[in-house]
């Protein structure tokens, strides 16, 4: 570019020089996530997050339950990673990717009249706490986990139950560390549902 | 929960597996007519072109309309699909969808001008054209298949949506083909048979491929538990 053409260094909006810089890291950091780089991607998970509260609690009501949106969309950005194309620009993926999640949430919130604010894995965090000197899961707990698909109801059971590292759980049931996380997220959902459906 | 989500970002950026990025759309477009386009050159080789062309014979109205209903289609649909599944490709999305929809209307409002003009009954309209619209439908499976392995890769929002759009419009290529190749004069066959082959043959590609992938999707998770 020739210097008549550049526009000076003192005239450039801040605002717009730092949503410039933003745009060229996270479009670096997920090309390195897209490598396999994990210190790029929890770097990129950890810059847009402000950014997708905001974007989640802006159109959705009740912060525990946009929190919970919050971490489907940091999955759905997990998982999708690979529609990212590195020559393309960044924030329109990801804001499309923001966009389609609190949609799908959204609808899910309709069609689910009977949501309430409610972690089933609090009760499974109180039941295998240690000063529970082992105490068993509760049965309302122990029932619902019956009725999760058998891959899902493992994965609950090595991370959130048993408390095992992801990859622990990964390497005991065979499956990929990714999968075994988008297994418990969905077990832990359903169960979710399950128990929320009985409470009301 | 706050403390739950960046436990969360931990686990997931643990050893975090490489992934191949999905190719581009201009990339994907110019790899399917690759595929595509051999096999179209065989059918015209094996068929030969219309009478009409061999002859040295300009072409009429209803014909040229016929392969803009085709084309409009054929590129509206596979564009709008294969951007369904890119997120962030709203915009190609967009003008995809409202090429299809053009494409569309008009060969609805050309298959009404010539059933109200009463020259030839609909249904032997339909007759004729079945054998056109089961070419058609079996010159666009390569194609349509190509379309729908990259949408079952991506993350359309919608994706039976996204899958019938490729599945029609890989048609609609097809369709085209055929109509460069049908010697039949009657124009209710040539709109029936040929500008509107991409609905009709699409829609026998998609419930294949619905087929195909959910009898996939069954065996990887059987093979999974």
């Amino acid at each position: 570019m020739t210097e008549q053409g550049r526009l000076p260094e003192d005239r450039v909006e801040p605002r717009e020089a730092s949503a410039g810089e933003d745009e060229a890291r996270w479009a670096a950091y997920m090309r390195a996530a897209q490598g396999g780089d994990g210190q790029a991607f929890e770097a990129l998970l950890n810059e847009i997050l402000p950014r997708l509260r905001s974007h989640v609690l802006g159109r959705l009501a009740g912060r525990e339950y946009a929190e919970d949106v919050v971490q489907n969309v940091l999955l759905k950005i997990h998982r999708s990673r690979h529609t990212y194309h590195p020559s393309r620009p960044f924030k329109p993926w990801l804001n499309a990717v923001m966009r389609n999640a609190v949609t799908d949430a959204l609808r899910a919130r309709r069609n689910d009249w009977r949501h309430q604010d409610f972690d089933p894995l609090e009760i499974a965090a109180d039941s295998s706490r240690p000063e529970s000197d082992g105490e068993a899961l509760s049965p309302e707990l122990e029932a619902a986990l019956s009725q999760l698909p058998a891959s899902q109801r493992e994965a609950v059971d090595l991370i959130h139950v048993q408390q095992l590292s992801v990859q622990e759980a990964a390497k005991l049931s065979g499956a990929t560390a990714g999968a075994i996380k988008v297994r418990a997220h969905r077990g832990r959902a359903r169960l979710r549902e399950i128990l929320t459906g009985q409470k009301t | 929960m706050t403390r739950s989500t960046e436990e969360m970002i931990r686990e997931l950026s643990t050893e975090l597996p490489p992934v191949k990025p999905l190719g581009r759309l201009r990339d994907t477009v110019i790899a399917g007519l690759g595929i595509a386009l051999p096999i179209f050159a065989l059918w015209i080789y094996n068929s030969g072109l219309r009478r009409q062309f061999q002859r040295g014979e300009s072409p009429d109205a209803i014909y040229l309309l016929v392969v803009c209903v085709s084309l409009l289609i054929a590129t509206g649909g596979v564009v709008a699909g294969l951007a369904a599944a890119v997120p962030g490709r709203e915009v190609a999305y967009r003008v995809g969808r409202n090429i299809f929809t053009l494409g569309f209307a008009l060969g609805l409002l050309a298959l009404g001008y010539q059933v109200a003009s009463g020259a030839t009954s609909f249904m032997d309209a339909l007759g004729s054209s079945l054998s056109c619209i089961g070419g058609a439908t079996v010159l666009g499976v390569p194609a349509a298949l190509f379309a729908a392995r990259f949408v079952n890769r991506g993350e359309a929002a919608r994706p039976p949506l996204a899958l019938a759009q490729v599945s029609i419009g890989g048609v609609g290529f097809s369709a085209a083909v055929v109509h460069l190749t049908c010697s039949h004069p009657d124009p209710a066959h040539l709109v029936l048979g040929h500008g509107l082959a991409p609905l009709m043959g699409g829609l026998v590609v998609l419930l294949g491929l619905s087929l195909a992938f959910g009898l996939v999707s069954r065996l990887g998770r059987r093979a999974e538990s």
